[in-house]
């Protein structure tokens, strides 16, 4: 498992926390005045470079 | 709020979406390429739509990862625009089956890109971070529900009233919410 932060945004948001595979915890969401809302994520990533998700 | 309600009852009833976009100004047409280019957007947040490049620097082809597909972002009825959005409303009725949802990724779309991305990485020898492989992965697949032929992409769980659109779209009607109420909705529809 490995554990990184990274910036995203609501679609991204989307597609990664569908997935068992990832724990997404929202750490900061961005206050742009614009209907894109993005986030600042800590990640727990169980993939492991090979396996499917 | 109640004037739209008053305006989408029919629409509703015949299937379609009623969606809204806002802007500073009026615009004859909402762009999808100018997403990015508010300036209400910061630079570390433009870098989501960033390609990798792939070749090492000064080999020719030069090999290039970049699918961020550009999107406009509306908002459904029951979207509730905070401060700043603007307050010329654009709006448009769309089917909405023709809106991918993510929260589901039935085409499995994501995994499919982020195996690919692994793979190009692979292949050209590139060392890329987790979160840059996510956020290529992340790009390659909104290109894939463009290319399959949706209108744009929706986000049930965590942002259900808000769609985007992949193509240009010339609004059916712009309005300024400030100059607008529901009497002269009235007024004008002769009601």
């Amino acid at each position: 498992m490995k554990e990184y932060e990274m910036d995203i945004d609501d679609i991204g948001l989307g597609f990664m926390s569908s997935y068992d595979s990832y724990d997404v915890e929202i750490i900061e969401e961005y206050q742009s005045d614009t209907m894109q809302k993005f986030y600042r994520v800590k990640i727990k990533d169980y993939t492991n470079g090979t396996d499917n998700i | 709020m109640a004037r739209r309600g008053l305006d989408t009852i029919g629409r509703v009833a015949r299937g379609l979406l009623d969606l809204f976009h806002y802007s500073d100004s009026p615009l004859d047409v909402v762009d999808p390429a100018k997403q990015l280019t508010n300036p209400n957007i910061r630079g570390a947040e433009r870098e989501l739509s960033y390609g990798a490049r792939l070749s090492p620097y000064g080999q020719r082809p030069e090999i290039v990862l970049q699918d961020y597909p550009d999107q406009s972002y509306w908002g459904d009825m029951q979207y509730v625009p905070e401060q700043g959005l603007g307050d010329f409303v654009h709006s448009t009725q769309q089917p909405k089956e023709g809106f991918y949802d993510l929260s589901d990724d039935i085409d499995k779309f994501f995994p499919i890109a982020l195996e690919e991305v692994k793979d190009l990485a692979a292949k050209y020898k590139k060392e890329l971070t987790p979160p840059e492989i996510n956020r290529l992965a992340i790009a390659r697949a909104m290109k894939y529900v463009k290319e399959f032929g949706f209108l744009g992409i929706r986000n049930r769980k965590f942002r259900p009233n808000v769609y985007t659109q992949f193509n240009k779209v010339v609004p059916k009607e712009v309005e300024n919410i400030k100059s607008n109420s529901l009497i002269d909705y009235l007024e004008r529809s002769g009601r």
